[in-house]
């Protein structure tokens, strides 16, 4: 599995982590862990709730810029909670 | 494509506190900033404390002491994005943190991302990312934070 960053101590890496392809965020891989997995974006998700729901970082980028996007309903959705 | 943009850089210091941002980058409507280094080290005297980081997306950038950001190619312009640190009134934080780490005062720290992968704010004017001091075991610990971006 290719790592989408690296952390490093004292010169010495020491774990590498993921970017979720829903909200963009890195977290640390744990190599024994259950990883969830889009099928749609084909990329490792964070595993957050509201991160489960296929809503690409792209679409919430955008939203966030105000142009419109096929995801705007459920952006709204995951931002009340 | 985030890797290939301008690369810029900056540092700032803080005595570590709970919830103190020490870096942030606030993007405007034409440029979206993305987090490609980030290096949290400590000049106080060795001892062991543990201190949290988190790097969050911010709506309201907040108050902070402007930097002008070192462009790592001295033919670019400056920054389009605006640059703070040590801030006075904290940035409106989204809830979920993008990264989240700790470390122990006599250790640095670096997290480095994949080209591609960059940790991206939004081209909205006041929508950023900070780097922020979830909290610190020791008083006066002091903390520095170096990061790299790109637009």
């Amino acid at each position: 599995m290719r790592e989408h960053g690296a952390i490093i101590t004292d010169g010495i890496q020491t774990a590498s982590t993921q970017k979720c392809g829903h909200c963009g965020g890195h977290f640390i891989v744990v190599k024994s862990g259950y990883l969830p997995y889009c099928h749609q974006c084909d990329r490792i998700t964070c595993g957050r709730l509201a991160c489960l729901e296929h809503i690409p970082l792209e679409a919430q980028l955008e939203y966030a810029e105000g142009k419109k996007t096929q995801y705007d309903d459920a952006i709204r959705k995951i931002r009340r909670g | 494509m985030a890797a290939n943009g301008r690369r810029y850089g900056f540092s700032g210091s803080i005595t570590g506190a709970a919830n103190k941002t020490i870096v942030g980058v606030t993007a405007t409507a034409t440029v979206r900033p993305s987090l490609l280094d980030l290096i949290i080290s400590s000049n106080a005297v060795p001892a062991d404390n543990s201190s949290e980081w988190q790097v969050m997306r911010f709506t309201a950038a907040g108050t902070s002491t402007a930097v002008v950001a070192a462009a790592y190619d001295s033919g670019d312009p400056a920054s389009t994005s605006v640059c703070g640190k040590n801030h006075s009134v904290e940035p409106t934080y989204a809830t979920v943190p993008l990264l989240d780490f700790a470390h122990n005062q006599r250790a640095t720290v670096r997290w480095i991302a994949a080209p591609g992968e960059e940790i991206i704010a939004p081209a909205t004017a006041a929508n950023g990312f900070g780097v922020f001091c979830v909290g610190v075991a020791g008083v006066g610990v002091v903390e520095l934070a170096s990061i790299v971006f790109s637009e």
